[in-house]
Formats: C-alpha cells, structure tokens, sequence
C-alpha cells in the first residue's frame, strides 16, 4: 500500500476528533531544528465544512481491538485498515512543516493488540519525530485510556498537548454504547496528566530547569447526539472538567450516523450542528464570562433554546439587572449583556475614561449592537425606537438571529433527539420563564 | 487650505507630516497620485528627505511611544485611501495622549487609524498560516503571495524563528517586496533574487498528498462551502497550493 493510501484512509478516519488547536505553547525556534510554537495558534488551511486544518490529523492505525457502536473504526465494520511506520509518519509531517502546510502533529488511533502497544507505537513516533528529525513544532497526541502510567509520563514529556476523549456524558451511555470503554479507565489518565503538570509547576519555582510536562495542557471531546443525555448534563460536565481536571478545552462533536445500529440516530438523520453549536456558546460562557453552569439552564429547563442563544436567554430571564448603562458598569457586568464579548467590554473600559460612549460610538467599537441595545442605556438613555419590555426584547432578539436561517434550516429533517430537545414550535415567553423558577434561580445565580 | 503631497514611501509620509505639522494653518497630508483636488486648495510637492525621516522616526519613539509607531507603520502597511491623512491626525493627538493614544477607541482620530492597524495585524497573522513553501534544490524555500496589504515585514520575523536551518525567500508578487533569509539574517527589499534554482522532483508528490489530504479531511455530512469562503476567502485561492493546482510554478 503506498503512502497516499494510507493517508487517505487515515486521515479519515481522525476526521471525527474535533480537536485541531495548536495553541497554548510559546516555544521559540532553536538552531538546528525545523519549527517553533506560537501561543496563538495558527490555521493554516479550511477544508470543505468549515473546520480549520493546523494540525496534520491522522490515526497511526485504525485496526482496532474495540467495539464501540458510534464510532466508523470499530472492530465489526468492514473497511479499508491501514497502518503507518513512524518513518513515514515523521517523513509525511517534516515536509508538510517545512512547506507552511501545517503547524504540527495530531496523533491519535485505534487500540491495536492493548492500550499499552498502542501507546508505545506513538512514542515511537513522536521520539523519533524529536530527535531524529529534529522537529520542533507543536504535537498534540491522544492518551490511550488503559495506558500505564509510566508511559504516558515519558509521553508527556516529549508533547505539547494531551487529550483523553470521555466520549460520552455519561456511565451510562458509554455501557451501552462503549462497552470496551469504562469511566474509570478513562478519567486514570486525566487525573494523572493533572497531578504531573501542578507537580511540574511546584517543582519549577525551586528547580528551573525542570523538565516540560504537556505545557499545552490537556483537552477532552465528547460526542453530542449518540445518546440521550439532556444538555443540562453535558454542560455540567464540561464545568466540573474544567474544574476538577483543569482542562484547557472541552470540544463537543455533532453525532454523524456512521454506522447503523438501534441504539444510534437513523443512519440518515442529520447532526446536530445547532445543539453543538449551542453547547459552544456555554463553553465560551463558563470559561470566559464567568458564567455558572446552573445560570445557563437547570433541571426544569434541561435544553437549549432553538431561537435564541444562551446569553439571551439568560438576559431574558432576569431583565430586573438591564438596562445596563454602558458609561458606568464594571467590566464583568459588561460581560453579562448579549452582544458584547471579552473584546468590546475590554475597548469599551478604557475608551469611557475619555469621553462618554453613545451607540454610534459602541458600533465603531466594533460591538454587536443589534442584540447589544436592548439591553443597554447610553448616557442614561434607552433607544427611542424600542420598549424595554420583554416582548419587544424577544421579538426583535428573534428577528435579529434570523441570519440563522441556514443553520435552522438543517433541522427540517433534523434527528429525533434533536427535535425533541428544540421542540418544532416558536417558544413563547410564559414557557420560557416557566421553565425557570427565576427567584430560586436568582439566588444561585453569582454576578 | 494646503496639501502636503509626498510619494508612497513611509520616508515621503514622514517627511510630509514633518512640514505639515510645522504649517500654521489648516492643512492635510496626501499620498501617491489618486488625490482628488479640492477649491482654494494649495498643493505642495514634499521631496522625501531620508534626514528629516530618521530625524522624525527618533522624535515619535521619544515623543509618543515606540508602540505609536509601530502602530502608524501598521496603519501605512494597510494601504488604505486616505490613509496619509489619517496617520497625520494619528500623530498629532499621540503627541499629546503619549500612550494612552491605543486606548481612546471611540476618538475620530484614533479609531480609524486603529481600525487599519487592527486588520493589518490579522491579515499578517492569516499569512502565516496561509504562505506556501516549496523546495527548491540547495535546500531554498520559495513562497510566492499577494496579501491585501504590505504584511511582509511582520510575517517574515515568524518564519526567521520557524525556519532557521533554511535559507527561504518570501516573495509579495503584488507590490514586489522580497524578505530573503540566508541562516543568518533577514533582508527585506524590493530587488529581485537573481537566478533561482530549479523545483525539485519531489515537491508535486508532497503537494499531491497535501491536497488529498484535504479532502479527506472534510466531514461530507457537514459541508459548508459558506464558511470555509469567509475564513479562507477566494483571494488568497490562486497561492494555496491546495486550492490551486497550477499554483507551483513561479
């Protein structure tokens, strides 16, 4: 088999893993050896679905010991299998790195013959990779579940990046959808990346000179859509990640129907881009606006809104706090409006210290002023064109996000579970605010 | 009112808002040929003067801050109309705000300014990623590209850091702007490298694997041509090797 087959046949096979940052790490260049890291990270090409290409994505091998009912490698599907040797792999990502094709190496695959077999063939790789050709970009790899834990130190030690897919959100799906695959095989690995890299930044303040351990961190993925878990679930999930396990990132993965099977989503249904989507719009709550799980949705309200995003709709539901006055709120209450992120509040606290801000001002700011203004006052005053009441506010919310219509479309022949979750009607606000118990809520809400 | 008039060169702009800065009256800078004149309108022809540039270049840096500069060397690089004009105003408000100048994001003289800066910095930043080498023998590294704007000069101290065990050249095939690297250091210019090398064999192997590799790399279940266009738009097309087959000859 030549060299473009198999890397045909797997880098297929990785497409799946969403994972393809290549940030987090500042390594300068060094004399001698091809490549450095910017913190930044950089993309260097888009592929056909809009995903950024910065990492060359590919499986060592996609023969696989495992069984697991979502997943397009598993062991009773009939298809092409191949396998790399890590000359080749390391041949194919130099001359990529060398043309600007690439900002480094996503290494991943298949269990073959046990965790620990696997695990040591991408060592090999990656050592060879290092020190043979003296490659000094960024590499990512996945950490085995089952591996043992003196090779993964030795692993961490030669990456910038390790991640450890949970797969599913919960014990339960992941029995009856991964029964190879165990909760506790998979958080081993997590904790231990963890305790190595706070040890390594304990020991670095006495001893400089400290071996690197991940210094990228560590991300996880899950699968949205395989299996029935509620989006409360998986958002409180994602935040006890980031909490518990110090991830850097949590990335959800629309199901797409790869194998047929009763447990699974029709083999025609569509993903759930919106839910996926959705669940991204949390994340960015919880790790940058300093949002709680809790405040993005609650057991009587377990799903996301179809219609409008989740920063509306918390904004919706405690209309008490807006209008907010843009010349006086601290930044984090700035945070809390719809429509202005981290780079706006930033522009808007030290612009202020000038002159007062109006609305004019607000969109050279660059601020997305048409979900911004119903929330805001500028220099004491609302919008004259617009109400401050909630039906004014949520009809022009949903007239605003009719941009949306392409990805709402998707949902015509959406899956089952995706359906159900959104519900086919338009939600009117008396259901909305139903589903909350906004004074309970209230009070777990911190701001 | 007067018009100081200088030629495309940053020098020329310096030497122009040296003598506009010094005139009494009312007066705006202009740049190049594509000016429109305006009634009662006085034109000055400015010869660019590299002692009066060296002499302004020093006098920002201490006057209102290196990163003022560089933040007017950003907003020249973004070529944009008008753009002479823009930086003169620029100037005179940092003389007097030093470095809060980058903060006053909602001032008519500062945002536009900031603005150009902003997008010329995220287009160097794209170009990073979306330069294409390819092999020549001697171990050179040839890149061809034609960015929206003079991103050059930011982009080639990235690949100085990246690429040190290769003598490289990025060439700017709009405005002909060279950054020639030869292990040591980085020279940036408009004259042109005499006789390069020939391709070597290897390099459509490599281009063809890349490109397969992007196909692949698509979930077909999720296209999305929309979005794709908007990260990667069709501009840069003609110099990504994986967009473009014809591409890799020079």
């Amino acid at each position: 088999m030549d060299i473009m087959q198999k890397l045909n046949i797997l880098s297929d096979a990785a497409k799946y893993d969403v994972s393809c940052a290549s940030s987090g790490v500042n390594r300068a260049g060094k004399k001698g050896m091809l490549g450095n890291s910017v913190s930044g990270g950089i993309c260097h090409s888009f592929t056909s679905d809009g995903r950024c290409i910065s990492l060359l994505k590919v499986l060592y091998t996609n023969y696989c010991e495992y069984d697991c009912t979502y997943c397009i490698n598993r062991k009773s599907n009939d298809i092409p299998r191949a396998s790399f040797l890590p000359e080749e792999l390391c041949e194919l990502t130099y001359n990529f790195y060398l043309r600007n094709f690439i900002e480094g190496l996503f290494l991943s695959s298949a269990v073959i013959k046990s965790p620990d077999y696997t695990s040591e063939l991408i060592y090999r790789t990656v050592f060879l990779l290092r020190t043979k050709y003296n490659f000094n970009g960024y590499i990512h790899v996945k950490a085995i579940p089952g591996t043992s834990a003196e090779l993964l130190e030795r692993l961490g030690r030669i990456v910038d990046r390790m991640s450890v897919n949970i797969e599913l959100p919960s014990e339960s799906s992941l029995k009856l959808l991964a029964p190879d695959k165990s909760k506790t095989d998979i958080i081993a690995p997590m904790k231990l990346i963890r305790n190595k890299i706070i040890e390594r930044e304990g020991n670095v303040r006495h001893i400089r000179s400290t071996p690197k351990f991940v210094p990228g961190g560590q991300s996880t993925q899950m699968i949205v859509g395989a299996s029935g878990d509620t989006d409360l679930k998986i958002v409180k999930l994602t935040e006890a990640m980031y909490d518990r396990y110090k991830l850097k990132r949590v990335y959800f993965s629309a199901y797409v129907p790869v194998n047929a099977h009763p447990l699974l989503p029709s083999i025609d249904s569509t993903p759930p881009m919106l839910r996926e989507h959705r669940l991204y719009q949390a994340d960015f709550l919880l790790r940058f606006y300093d949002f709680k799980a809790n405040e993005i949705l609650n057991e009587s309200n377990p799903n996301f809104n179809r219609f409008i995003d989740p920063k509306c709709q918390w904004a919706l539901l405690h209309l008490d706090q807006f209008p907010i006055e843009i010349n006086r709120a601290p930044y984090k209450t700035l945070l809390r409006i719809p429509g202005i992120g981290q780079r706006s509040a930033k522009k808007i606290v030290q612009a202020r210290r000038y002159a007062n801000l109006t609305i004019e001002d607000l969109k050279k700011l660059g601020t997305v002023v048409k979900r911004a203004r119903f929330f805001i006052t500028c220099e004491g005053k609302y919008d004259p064109l617009l109400k401050f009441n909630e039906a004014t506010i949520y009809n022009g919310l949903l007239q605003s996000s009719a941009v949306n219509d392409n990805q709402l479309s998707f949902f015509k022949t959406a899956s089952p579970v995706a359906v159900l979750n959104s519900g086919e009607m338009t939600p009117t606000i008396p259901q909305i605010k139903s589903a909350f118990d906004s004074k309970k809520f209230l009070k777990e809400a911190v701001i | 009112m007067i018009s100081y008039l200088c030629d495309t060169s940053f020098e020329g702009l310096l030497t122009a808002i040296y003598f506009a800065y010094n005139e009494k009256n009312e007066c705006r800078v202009l740049s190049g040929s594509a000016y429109q004149n305006t009634l009662g309108e006085t034109l000055v022809d400015i010869t660019t003067n590299n002692y009066i540039y060296s002499k302004m270049e020093s006098y920002i840096c201490e006057r209102c801050g290196s990163e003022n500069l560089m933040i007017m060397y950003k907003a020249y690089w973004g070529e944009a109309p008008g753009g002479a004009d823009l930086i003169f105003r620029y100037f005179k408000t940092a003389l007097k705000m030093k470095n809060e100048t980058m903060l006053m994001h909602a001032d008519p003289s500062v945002q536009p300014v900031l603005k150009i800066a902003h997008r010329v910095t995220m287009e160097a930043h794209k170009m990073q990623g979306f330069i294409r080498f390819i092999k020549l023998e001697d171990d050179l590294m040839y890149s061809s590209y034609a960015p929206s704007s003079n991103t050059t000069a930011l982009v080639a101290p990235h690949f100085v850091e990246r690429m040190t065990s290769y003598n490289w050249i990025i060439h700017d095939t709009i405005r002909n702007v060279f950054a020639v690297y030869n292990k040591k250091e980085c020279i940036i210019g408009h004259s042109v490298p005499a006789n390069l090398p020939v391709l070597t064999d290897i390099e459509a192997d490599f281009e063809d694997l890349w490109r397969s590799y992007t196909v692949h790399a698509a979930i077909k279940e999720r296209l999305n041509l929309k979005l794709q266009m908007s990260f990667m738009p069709k501009k840069y097309w003609h110099f990504l090797t994986e967009m473009n087959s014809l591409n890799m000859s020079i």
